[in-house]
Parts: structure tokens; C-alpha cells; sequence
């Protein structure tokens, strides 16, 4: 009987303590009304810095991108303010057949997400609505024209709002999660300095539309957290799951994928190849030089040598991410295919091969 | 055993563990990971160190063969005996509109182990699917590191419900079933990632690392092997002919890849690979002499320019 009853003690206070990083899970019914009252981001367009995502809201979105390629897809994610980030602490889907190029949510979609929040409610999750995302299969995350309208009109209507792209395919290349979150510019303002992002190789096709609102909102810093009970969980379900980061092999799965880059280079390459004989050097912008007008030129210039230099950028990624599937599957072969004594030198000169490039 | 009979907690609805049921059930990390932090937000509302949790499992059912792969939380009605019916069927409906390839095959609770209260809610679950799973999450147990950490199990477990015939009377019991975890590889490498924290580096070094990282698993395991192996030969544990069996099966199928074809795919894929190093190296060094190329047109041209001022004269370069 002491047993029993010792047991029953442990049990109900032994439970794992939550620990301080947990506490963001918390719904702070007061602090949310609050800051709805107060409103900073109207009077700040660059208010929110931050977007911080929970595990299990990034999990859903890229499994729902990744059943969707090749089309976009489309979902809500709920989540709260705190201070100068959004944090997403959910995510669904909606059931938007999106075609290649746009995605919209039509009067059924509203209907979908205005039944899924109300049940939320009941299920115990209180929070909010505070974005959307959608994928961008194979052609990197950034917002479209459209994408940009949409998320205008939403942080016109329903702030505070954030827009997160999801890419599935870079993101099984890559071998890690390519997302971005941003937040559009209202209409009629110009950002103080037109900071630069890191380069990423868009596609032909949607070149255009890339470069004409790439000034039009700004990308949020993507952080990720868990609760202590799902990083002890993530620990205990590496043991479970290593078997399969060493059989899946990235140059098969990701073949298609693969190929259709190969020929988006090559079509961007025979657009270049008319452009090189007009190429000119900059010349070295000296301090008595810098004067506006001939910084422009010059930064004209570096514009459209930058065609060819790009392409080398485009070209070494897709090189190295085979790279990266040669250099597994090479690894593979040495470990399960060398005979002890035979002297199989031809393997090992492989590895250090595939290693050199790049 | 009669004074235990009469209290109805103590009457184990889990047959023990050397009847185990014949489904082979696949778990994905979605489910977990959502389970617990189902789990961790109820804790944080309700303010209690066990608050119930209750919620549907989603998945594929072939057979003998389950898959679980997405999870959603359910209502209670009232005093937490009865489920929201209308919820259900609402959210399941919902989820069915997204991913039209997934049913409901069973729901979730955070519990040491099952009750007698779980049988009565499994049952309410009974109209959704003619045989719905039960699976656990345990809150307290395992998750202290053990000393080698390299047997350890998740804190989750999944019953089956079946029927026992004990004295002319049938009861309605849970048996357990044991579970495998499988990913996709979209989801592997969100896990990876999030388990990373989100962090970035060069994509070699981190491709490396889980490479690594992957392969001292392997080497681990293979240690753990070897270490019965030789204990087996000096006589000083069991000899299990089973364990010694498919040890010798698994040595007699290496090396993997003798195969011929297989061989040729192999250095077929190492080729276009390394074809495409080359062509990327072609590029870069086309660009490099591009740029080399101009620049010399822009040396020579200001130089001869400027000899041309020098000169004074009108003589048309015939450089270009």
C-alpha cells in the first residue's frame, strides 16, 4: 500500500518541471489584448525584426509544401506578439488547389479558416491569427507581385500579419529547411537604405517578378524553438531514425529536381552568352572619384557583368549539392563494399576525388 | 487478488507483455512532437502537473499495416467522460479536405498507463473506425539519460484493443503493439534541422556532420555486436542461435554492392556528378576570363588614349 501510494506521489509531482523555455507556450490572455490596444506596428513599418517559429509548426509546413509539389500551397498560422517578434506557435493547411504560378484564397478557404480557428477555440488553442504561408516549389522564398498585394492588404486589414515561404524542394537539396518570413512595406514608403539580401539563384521565369518587388517588404530573422520535452524527444528519436539519413540517398530523390535546374542554367547561360561582348570593367571607385554620378555608372555597369558572375554562382550550387550526394553515397560504398585485405585503394582515391572540387 | 478486484484501478486493462498484437504500426516524429506539445500547453493553461490530453491520430490503415503520421487535438463535452462528437467530425472533416489520403485511425492520451476510464473513452471511438488505436505518452518515464544512451525508448507506447475470455466472462482489454519510426525525407530533415536549433554553417560542414553523425551510430551498433559476439565465445553470455543467425546473415551479404549493374549505375551517377563539377568549373573560368578580358580593354584603352591626347594628334586607333 505505501508503495502505491508513493508512486502515486512521484507520479504527480515528478512530472518533468517546465522549464523557463517553455513558458512561451504560455497564453497570456492580458498581454495579448494589450498589445492589440496599443498597436506599435502601425507607427513603425519596420516594428517586427524577429520571427520566431515553433517545431511543430515548421514540421506541418514543410510536410503540407512537400505533398503539394508540384503545386503551391496554401495555410494559416496562429501564433502571438511578443515585444518586436512574431511568434507562430501553429500551423494548418487549407484546402486551396493552387495552380504553378498563384494561390488565392477563395470564399471556401475563408470559410475552412474561419471553422478552424472557432474549433481551435474549443480544443484549447486560443491563439490568434497572425499570418499565412505558402510555398514556392523549386524557386526559392521571396514574394511575388501577387504575393505582395495579398500581404499589403492583409496588413492593411488584419495586423499584425506575417508571410512565410516555404521552398520543399531547396529545402530537400539543401539538406535544411529553406524558409523566410516577411513583411511588406506599406504603400507609398521607401525604405531608408535598400539593404541588400543574401543571393539566391531564382529561376528564369520568375526573374522579373522577383527583381520589380524585391523593394516592397523586408525579410524577418527566422528563428526556431521547442519545449524541453520535444528536445528531449528530438534526442531519443535520432536513435531511431540515423538508419534512414544514411539509406536515403539525395542525388535519387532529388533527380528531378536536379535536371530541371541543369536546364534553367542552361537557358540563362545562351541569354548571357549575348550580353558577355558588352561587358566592361568597373574601374576602381578611388575617394576623389565618388561622386553620384560616377558611382551610377559604374554601379550600372557592375549590373550587367554581374549576368555571367551569376550564372558561376548558380553553377557552383548546383555542383556542390551533388557533390554532397556523391560524397554520402561514396561514403556508403566504402563502408559496406570494401573486402578486409583487398587493398581497394580505387574507393578511398574516390572520396578524396569529390573532395577537391569546390 | 480479490481485494485488488474490487478497486477498479487496479485491475490491469493491459495483458501482459507476452501476448503482443500483430499490427505493424509506423510512427512518424509529426505525431510525437505535436503529442508533447499538446501535452505542454494543457500544462501550462490548466496550471496542473497531469492535465488530460486527449486527441485523434491520423494515418493510413492497410491491413496489418498502420501509419500514423499527423495528429489534432479534441474538445470534451462537460466532464471530460464524453467527447465532442460534433468536433470530431468537424476537424476530421477539415483535415480530410487537405490531405484527402489520410482517415482517422485511432486517438492519443498522456497517461502513465491505460485505465479502465481509457477503455471507456475507446470505446466512444469505436463509430469512426472499426479498430482504432490507443497510443500513450508517458510522462515521467525514460527520459532521465541512461548510461550508454544508446538504448533508449521513446516514452511512448501504442495498444491495440482486444477482447479476453477469462472465467466465461469477456472484458475489453488493451494489448500492446509495438512501433517502429519512420520519416520521409522531407521530414528527416526538418526534424535534423530543428533538433540543429536552425542554425546554419556551410552546407558541407553541416552535411558532413550528420553524415558523421549517422555513421557513429552505425559504428555504435556494430560495437554493441561485436561485444556479444566475444562474449558469446568466451562462454559468458547465453547463446542465443536467433541473435547468432542473422548476425551471419547480415556478414554474408557484404559487401553490398558486388553487383554488376549495380556497379555501373554507381559510376554512371559518380560521372555526371563529377561532369557537372567540370562544367561549373568551365563557367567560373570563362568569367574569369571575361573579366580579365576587360580589363585589359580598359588598361590598354585609357592607356592609348592617353598617348593619343599626348600626341595631340587626331590618329584613329585602330586598336579595336
Amino acid at each position: 500500500m505505501a508503495n502505491t501510494a508513493l508512486k502515486t506521489f512521484s507520479i504527480e509531482n515528478d512530472i518533468v518541471e517546465l522549464s523557463p523555455q517553455d513558458d512561451i507556450y504560455r497564453f497570456d490572455e492580458d498581454a495579448d489584448r494589450k498589445i492589440n490596444r496599443e498597436i506599435p506596428w502601425s507607427k513603425d513599418p519596420h516594428y517586427f525584426k524577429s520571427c520566431r517559429i515553433s517545431a511543430v509548426a515548421l514540421i506541418k509546413m514543410v510536410m503540407h509544401a512537400r505533398s503539394g509539389v508540384p503545386y503551391e500551397i496554401m495555410g494559416m498560422l496562429q501564433g502571438k506578439v511578443v515585444g518586436t517578434s512574431l511568434v507562430i506557435l501553429d500551423s494548418f493547411a487549407l484546402p486551396v488547389q493552387g495552380t504553378e504560378t498563384r494561390v488565392n484564397a477563395g470564399a471556401e478557404a475563408l470559410e475552412y479558416m474561419v471553422a478552424y480557428t472557432q474549433g481551435s477555440q474549443s480544443a484549447g488553442r486560443p491563439e490568434n491569427l497572425v499570418g499565412w504561408y505558402h510555398s514556392h516549389p523549386g524557386y526559392g522564398c521571396w514574394l511575388s507581385g501577387i504575393d505582395v498585394s495579398t500581404q499589403m492588404n492583409n496588413q492593411k486589414h488584419t495586423d499584425p500579419f506575417v508571410a512565410v515561404v516555404v521552398d520543399p524542394n531547396r529545402t530537400m537539396t539543401a539538406g535544411k529547411v529553406d524558409i523566410g518570413a516577411f513583411r511588406t512595406y506599406p504603400e507609398n514608403y521607401t525604405p531608408p537604405n535598400a539593404a541588400s539580401s543574401e543571393y539566391q539563384s531564382i529561376p528564369l521565369s520568375k526573374i522579373e517578378d522577383f527583381g520589380v518587388h524585391a523593394n516592397q517588404y523586408y525579410s524577418l530573422e527566422v528563428e526556431i524553438f521547442k519545449s524541453s520535452l520535444e528536445t528531449q524527444l528530438l534526442d531519443l528519436l535520432w536513435n531511431k531514425y540515423w538508419v534512414n539519413t544514411l539509406s536515403q540517398s539525395l542525388l535519387i530523390s532529388n533527380r528531378a529536381y536536379a535536371v530541371s535546374q541543369l536546364a534553367d542554367l542552361n537557358q540563362k547561360l545562351s541569354k548571357v552568352q549575348s550580353s558577355v561582348p558588352g561587358t566592361k570593367a568597373s574601374l576602381p571607385v578611388t575617394v576623389k572619384d565618388s561622386k553620384d554620378g560616377k558611382k551610377e555608372s559604374s554601379k550600372e555597369d557592375a549590373k550587367k557583368e554581374n549576368e555571367l558572375a551569376k550564372s558561376v554562382k548558380d553553377s557552383s550550387k548546383i555542383a556542390a549539392e551533388a557533390q554532397h550526394g556523391l560524397i554520402a553515397q561514396v561514403i556508403k560504398d566504402v563502408i559496406f563494399s570494401i573486402r578486409p585485405g583487398n587493398g581497394q585503394q580505387a574507393d578511398t582515391s574516390k572520396i578524396t576525388e569529390s573532395m577537391n572540387i569546390g | 487478488m480479490s481485494a485488488m478486484d474490487t478497486d477498479n484501478d487496479e485491475i490491469s486493462v493491459v495483458l501482459p507483455s507476452t501476448t503482443t498484437s500483430g499490427l505493424s504500426i509506423a510512427l512518424h516524429p509529426l505525431p510525437i512532437l505535436n503529442i508533447s506539445e499538446h501535452f505542454i500547453r494543457l500544462k501550462l493553461q490548466k496550471q496542473k502537473p497531469l492535465p488530460f490530453t486527449l486527441g485523434a491520430l491520423l494515418g493510413t490503415q492497410n491491413g496489418r499495416e498502420v501509419e500514423i503520421v499527423n495528429t489534432f487535438e479534441l474538445a470534451l463535452e462537460g466532464d471530460e467522460e464524453a467527447i465532442d462528437h460534433s468536433f470530431l467530425v468537424n476537424r476530421r472533416d477539415q483535415y480530410k479536405q487537405v490531405f484527402p489520403s489520410l482517415e482517422f485511425i485511432g486517438w492519443y492520451t498522456v497517461a502513465p498507463i491505460p485505465t479502465s476510464r481509457h477503455i471507456g473513452l475507446h470505446s466512444q471511438f469505436t463509430g469512426y473506425c472499426s479498430t482504432p488505436l490507443l497510443l500513450i505518452l508517458q510522462p515521467t518515464a525514460n527520459l532521465v539519460g541512461s548510461a550508454d544512451g544508446t538504448r533508449q525508448n521513446l516514452p511512448f507506447k501504442a495498444y491495440e484493443q482486444t477482447i479476453e475470455i477469462k472465467d466465461r466472462t469477456s472484458r475489453s482489454v488493451f494489448v500492446e503493439a509495438s512501433y517502429n519510426v519512420e520519416t520521409g525525407e522531407a521530414e528527416r530533415i526538418a526534424v535534423d534541422w530543428t533538433a540543429k536549433g536552425g542554425g546554419s554553417g556551410t552546407s558541407l560542414e553541416s552535411h558532413l556532420q550528420t553524415q558523421r553523425a549517422a555513421v557513429k551510430m552505425l559504428h555504435d551498433r556494430i560495437l554493441v555486436l561485436i561485444q556479444y559476439v566475444t562474449s558469446v565465445i568466451a562462454v559468458e553470455a547465453p547463446t542465443d542461435h536467433g541473435i547468432l543467425r542473422s548476425i551471419s546473415a547480415l556478414l554474408a551479404s557484404l559487401p553490398a554492392s558486388e553487383n554488376k549493374t549495380f556497379r555501373e549505375e554507381f559510376n554512371t551517377e559518380s560521372e555526371d556528378v563529377q561532369l557537372t563539377a567540370l562544367l561549373a568549373s568551365l563557367t567560373k573560368s570563362t568569367n574569369i576570363l571575361n573579366d580579365l578580358v576587360d580589363k585589359h580593354t580598359l588598361l590598354t584603352a585609357s592607356a592609348a588614349r592617353r598617348t593619343r591626347l599626348q600626341m595631340g594628334g587626331a590618329r584613329l586607333g585602330d586598336w579595336h
